[in-house]
């Protein structure tokens, strides 16, 4: 029951999140007056960083932008570069492109599932807490991460900041044997991955359905990595270009990082937005696996999110061994490139959601402006409506405990990189 | 069993002294009788190298407020009793030993050697003496009787 005190929370880090970031929450009467997701973190400057750089140096530069998705960094860059100086890559490198990115969906939604959203739905305070009752979930977590790594490093040499992608391709094709290799242990964790979709379809989620926009990338027959329209299931269906047209963003005072609309409204991007989206688009054993759960979709559960993601590693290890059962070498590796004038832009799916860049390039393909839209950002308006919704769903009546945690996980659904958009969560609730 | 000796760190950074102490022990030749590894940051990957019944020995740079080129063995309770675990890009070595500990990972035996670091640019020497201090320690908890 909400009284006419006031109270003060202060959680002095927003755990198993990415970032510095603060909750506001003041409530009155029983209903929340104020909320806002208050993103404090500096602003990082990336795009500034880049102007001048040479193209060669630009997967290098937005890769630094995050050490857990570097890989959609450079994906989504390489792309715009590509179309800016009219590379077509071989069929060889987009299919390679696409292993390489299966490796780091693999390992981000590993991570996020078993160390940072479990302990929130099996009521632990954190990864290391739950290691001790749990501990084959959290092996199983460390083993698809590990092998999400070893995926990247065929290509990058290492999983963080990978060195291996270039414009036309990738420096050197992956060496066979360790392709091989790789291939027997994604062979050997193919059950783990079918299994985890039942193990997060049977976990006790909270039920809270609301009416969100979904936006994805849609592809003609793939499920959506790194190619296709962007979609959302209010009729949007447009080409990458056309992505300033329909999409604005803007600067709140409480935040670092800008906010992202569709048509003024708040949207969806990750992993459940992708599956409303593409259900249809997965491989027949991905599909079988998820209608076993007897999930309807789509879900308008945000907390279903944990579910898309297990989906989605299932997908990308059935993916990554059809693509490495077809591996063969190619040399050179990369198409040439010749830099000149122009702009090019870029759309991919990051584990968190579509991450679109744009680049304009002088004659010596030096960059003359970048402007990056990652998943955080555009999906910070919807987590602040999520919220606002969740907890008076939970109910304000709750004490401070009971909605704090409820918001950090909340939160913590969207598997947000604060970092990446611009880190803790301190929540202050004001009660009159 | 032989002794697994893991270099953590960063090539390309300033945070590169456990490399820097592999390449030390290889060129000493205690490659011969010991396994010699270097990781580039980690993360929870360090389980993957650190098995139950073994015996391993990790070197990582640290700042503890000591002169640089400082060498300690740290305590394993007193390594993790600090750990958090704030955020993935936080989990660190100490997070990292503290989970294979709650999922009864952690080696047979385990030391853990800290190298102090120091600001760049005011390298007096601390640096090399500091490594040279690692190789005497690897020697003498391993008993390796690699040549001098």
């Amino acid at each position: 029951m909400t009284g006419h005190r006031e109270i003060r929370i202060e959680v002095p880090v927003l755990a198993r999140v990415e970032g510095e970031g603060a909750l506001d929450l003041i409530a009155s009467g029983g209903r929340i007056e104020t909320l806002r997701l208050r993103i404090f973190e500096p602003p990082r400057y990336f795009e500034k960083f880049l102007e001048g750089r040479g193209y060669g140096e630009v997967l290098d530069i937005v890769a630094r932008i995050c050490g857990i998705c570097p890989v959609a960094y450079q994906m989504t860059a390489v792309q715009a570069l590509e179309q800016a100086f009219g590379v077509e890559p071989s069929p060889w490198v987009l299919r390679l492109r696409r292993l390489m990115y299966c490796g780091e969906w693999l390992q981000s939604h590993a991570l996020h599932i078993h160390l940072l959203a479990l302990p929130d739905f099996l009521g632990f305070d954190n990864g290391i807490a739950m290691a001790a009752k749990h501990p084959d979930a959290v092996r199983r977590g460390l083993r698809l991460q590990r092998l999400g790594n070893d995926l990247i490093k065929l290509f990058g040499g290492r999983s963080v900041h990978p060195v291996g992608m270039r414009v036309g391709g990738f420096h050197r094709a992956p060496d066979p044997e360790q392709a091989a290799r790789v291939l027997a242990e994604l062979r050997s964790a193919l059950h783990d991955a079918e299994a985890l979709v039942g193990f997060t379809a049977g976990l006790e989620l909270p039920e809270d359905d609301q009416d969100f926009l979904s936006v994805a990338l849609r592809h003609e027959h793939e499920y959506p990595m790194f190619s296709g329209r962007i979609v959302s299931d209010g009729g949007l269906d447009i080409p990458i270009e056309g992505f300033p047209d329909r999409f604005r963003e803007s600067h709140v005072a409480h935040s670092t990082a800008l906010y992202a609309h569709l048509d003024e409204r708040p949207y969806l991007v990750g992993p459940l937005a992708r599956l409303n989206l593409n259900h249809d688009r997965l491989s027949a054993p991905a599909r079988a696996a998820l209608a076993a759960t007897g999930l309807r979709l789509p879900s308008r559960n945000m907390f279903h999110s944990v579910i898309a993601r297990a989906v989605e590693i299932h997908e990308a290890v059935l993916e990554a061994i059809r693509l490495l059962e077809d591996y063969h070498p190619e040399e050179p590796a990369f198409v040439p490139v010749e830099p000149g004038a122009g702009s090019g832009c870029g759309a991919t799916e990051a584990p968190r959601g579509m991450l679109w860049h744009r680049y304009e390039l002088d004659d010596e393909g030096k960059v003359l402006s970048a402007w990056i839209v990652p998943p955080t950002s555009q999906n910070q308006a919807r987590i602040e409506d999520d919220l606002r919704r969740s907890l008076e769903a939970f109910g304000l009546h709750h004490d401070d405990d009971a909605l704090r945690l409820r918001g950090e996980t909340v939160i913590r659904n969207y598997d947000p990189c604060i970092s990446c958009a611009t880190h803790f969560l301190k929540v202050r609730v004001q009660r009159h | 069993m032989r002794w697994r000796v893991i270099g953590i760190g960063s090539p390309v950074t300033r945070d590169d002294l456990g490399w820097a102490a592999i390449d030390l022990l290889r060129m000493a030749g205690l490659d011969a009788s010991l396994e010699l590894l270097a990781l580039d940051r980690p993360g929870p990957a360090l389980l993957e190298h650190m098995g139950r019944g073994e015996r391993v020995i990790l070197i990582d740079a640290m700042q503890s407020g000591q002169p640089p080129g400082s060498v300690r063995e740290l305590a394993l309770d007193d390594l993790i009793a600090g750990a958090g675990m704030p955020s993935t890009h936080a989990l660190g070595v100490a997070e990292t030993l503290r989970l294979a500990e709650a999922l009864g990972a952690l080696p047979e035996r385990l030391h853990i050697l800290g190298i102090e670091m120091g600001t760049p640019g005011t390298d007096g020497g601390w640096r090399a003496s500091a490594l040279r201090e690692v190789l005497r320690r690897v020697r003498a908890l391993t008993e390796c009787r690699a040549p001098e």
